[in-house]
C-alpha cells in the first residue's frame, strides 16, 4: 500500500470516527451514564460490534453486487413488505433528520444567542448549501473532522479520574443497581438502536455504490467498518463515563443538548465548552445530511429512479427533489417547537422496530453465491450475523412496549 | 453546576444565558405541576415545601443568565443548597 493510500485510509478512518456520534448516541449514552453509571458500557460494545458486522456486510454486498440496501429490500422481501419497510424507514429517517436539525439549531443558539426558529432556518439553509455544493467526500470529511472536536469528552473522561476497575466492570453484562430492570432494559434497547441505526447502513451501502467500489476495495471496506466504527465507539464510552462521574452523583438529567457541553466546560473551561458545542454541531450536522440522503437513496432505489450525489441534479431530479423535501419536512417538524431530544428518543426506539427488515435482506444476499460468488459470507460472518439478527429481533419486539411502560426511560 | 461554572469563568456568557433559560423553562414546568398536584395529608407538607423550593430554583435560574459574576456565584451556591434540600426531601418521601 502506497503512502498516499495509507493517508487516504487514515483520513477516512478519522472522518468515520468524527462522524460516528449522532444525536441518538449523544442522548442515549449521556442519559444511560447519568442513570446507571458505567453499568451499560457493555451495551455500547454490543451495538458497535453489530454495526461493524453489518456495515462490513452491506459494504461488501454493495461493492460486489453493485446494489445498495433498498434495491435488495424490494427484491428480497417483495413489493408489499418492501413498501412497508420503506414507509417505516422514511418516517424514522425524517424523525432522525428533524432531531439532528433541531440539534444543529440548539448548538447555534448556544453559540450565538439568536432566536431558535431563525436558527432552524439558517441551519437548514446551510445544510442544503453544503449538501448541494460540496462533493461527497468533502461532506464526509468536513463534518467528520470537525466532529473530532468531540474527543474533548475523551479528555474530560480521563481528567475526571473514574474508578477504572468499576469502568472495566461495566463492560461485563450482569446485575444492575440504581434503577428498575425495565428502565435498564429500555436503555439497553436505546443504546443498541442508537449504535445500529438503519440510516447508517443505507448511507454506507449507497456510498459504496456511488464511489464505485469493487472487489479491490473490499479490504478498505473492512478497515473502514472495523476501525472507523470501532474507534468511534470510544467516543460513546467517553460520553457515558463523563455522565456517570459528573451527572449521576449530582442527580443531573442531561435532558438538554447544552448539558453534555457543560460537562466538557466543567473539566476543561471555556475552550472545552466551545470544542464540545462545535463537535456536537458538526456531528449532528453531518448526521442530518446523512439521514436526508438516506431517505432519498431509499425511495429512489425502491422505485428504480436514477439516484446519486455524483449525478447532476437535473439528471437525478427525483432523487434531488426527495432530499430537498426531506430537509423541508424536517424543518417543519422542528419548527413546531417539539423538543429535539424527545424526538431523538422516539426516532431511536422506532428505528429499532425497522431494524430486522433492514438487516435481513443484507444477511440473505451476503450469503447468496449467485450475487456474491467467492465473496459470500464465511462461517464466522454468518454465525455473528445470525446471532445479531436474533438480538435485533428481540429488541425490535421489546422496544415500543419498554418505551411505554418506562415512560421513555423516566421510570 | 451551571452557576458554579459560570462564576468560575468556565462558560461563555451566551451559553450561561441560553442554558439557564432552558433550565428555567423546565423548572417552571415542574413548579407548575407541583402546584397543581393533590396529595393526602401525610405528604401534603412535604409537597408544599417542594413547591417552595421549586419556586426558589425557578427564580434563581431566571436571574442566573444575566447576573454579574459575584451574583452568579451566590446564585450557584443557592441552587446547590436548594438541590441538596430537594434531594433530602425526596429521599424522605
Amino acid at each position: 500500500m502506497s503512502l498516499k493510500n495509507i493517508l487516504a485510509v487514515a483520513l477516512g478512518i478519522l472522518s468515520a470516527i468524527g462522524g460516528f456520534v449522532d444525536i441518538g448516541d449523544l442522548v442515549f449514552n449521556m442519559q444511560a451514564g447519568a442513570t446507571f453509571g458505567f453499568q451499560l458500557l457493555w451495551a455500547v460494545v454490543v451495538g458497535v460490534v453489530g454495526i461493524v458486522v453489518y456495515s462490513e456486510m452491506c459494504g461488501r454486498v454493495a461493492a460486489i453486487s453493485k446494489r445498495a440496501v433498498f434495491d435488495l429490500v424490494r427484491e428480497r422481501t417483495g413489493f408489499g413488505a418492501g413498501l412497508a419497510t420503506l414507509v417505516a424507514s422514511e418516517i424514522v429517517n425524517l424523525m432522525t433528520c428533524a432531531a439532528e436539525v433541531g440539534g444543529v439549531a440548539i448548538c447555534l443558539k448556544l453559540l450565538s444567542g439568536l432566536p431558535y426558529r431563525l436558527l432552524i432556518v439558517v441551519a437548514v439553509a446551510a445544510l442544503i448549501v453544503c449538501a448541494w455544493r460540496l462533493p461527497f467526500e468533502w461532506i464526509e470529511r468536513v463534518f467528520g473532522y470537525m466532529g473530532l472536536c468531540l474527543l474533548v469528552f475523551a479528555v474530560a473522561a480521563i481528567k475526571l479520574h473514574p474508578d477504572w476497575g468499576e469502568v472495566a466492570h461495566g463492560f461485563v453484562p450482569g446485575s444492575h443497581s440504581g434503577g428498575s430492570t425495565l428502565v435498564y432494559l429500555y436503555f439497553v434497547v436505546g443504546l443498541l438502536g442508537a449504535a445500529m441505526t438503519p440510516y447508517e447502513v443505507y448511507f454506507y451501502s449507497s456510498g459504496v455504490v456511488e464511489d464505485q467500489w469493487g472487489s479491490d476495495e473490499l479490504g478498505l471496506n473492512k478497515v473502514t467498518a472495523m476501525i472507523g466504527y470501532g474507534l468511534g465507539g470510544f467516543l460513546s464510552f467517553a460520553l457515558m463515563i463523563t455522565a456517570a462521574v459528573l451527572f449521576l452523583p449530582r442527580g443531573i438529567d442531561p435532558e438538554f443538548i447544552g448539558t453534555p457541553a457543560l460537562a466538557a466546560g466543567d473539566m476543561l473551561g471555556q475552550f472545552g465548552l466551545l470544542l464540545a458545542i462545535v463537535g456536537i454541531l458538526f456531528a449532528v450536522g453531518g448526521a442530518a445530511i446523512e439521514t436526508c440522503f438516506s431517505g432519498a437513496y431509499n425511495v429512489s432505489q425502491f422505485f428504480g429512479w436514477r439516484w446519486g450525489k455524483f449525478e447532476p441534479p437535473a439528471r437525478a431530479s427525483r432523487f434531488t427533489l426527495a432530499w430537498l423535501v426531506i430537509f423541508a419536512l424536517a424543518m417543519l417538524v422542528v419548527m413546531t417547537g417539539y423538543d429535539p431530544v424527545k424526538l431523538t428518543e422516539y426516532a431511536v426506539i422506532f428505528s429499532v422496530v425497522a431494524l430486522p427488515l433492514t438487516y435481513l435482506p443484507i444477511l440473505l444476499v451476503a450469503n447468496d453465491r449467485t450475487y456474491m460468488g467467492s465473496h459470500a459470507n464465511g462461517k464466522l460472518a454468518n454465525i455473528v450475523g445470525v446471532a445479531y439478527f436474533f438480538v435485533i429481533l428481540a429488541i425490535a419486539v421489546a422496544a415500543i412496549p419498554l418505551m411505554i411502560v418506562t415512560n421513555g426511560g423516566q421510570g | 453546576m451551571l452557576g458554579r461554572d459560570a462564576a468560575a469563568g468556565k462558560t461563555t456568557r451566551i451559553f450561561t444565558r441560553e442554558h439557564a433559560d432552558e433550565l428555567h423553562e423546565s423548572a417552571a414546568k415542574e413548579e407548575a405541576s407541583l402546584r397543581a398536584a393533590n396529595a393526602d395529608a401525610r405528604v401534603d407538607r412535604a409537597l408544599r415545601r417542594l413547591t417552595r423550593l421549586a419556586t426558589t430554583t425557578t427564580t434563581a435560574l431566571e436571574q442566573l443568565g444575566d447576573a454579574p459574576e459575584a451574583e452568579q456565584r451566590r446564585l450557584g451556591a443557592q441552587l446547590q443548597r436548594t438541590a441538596d434540600r430537594i434531594e433530602r426531601l425526596a429521599g424522605g418521601l
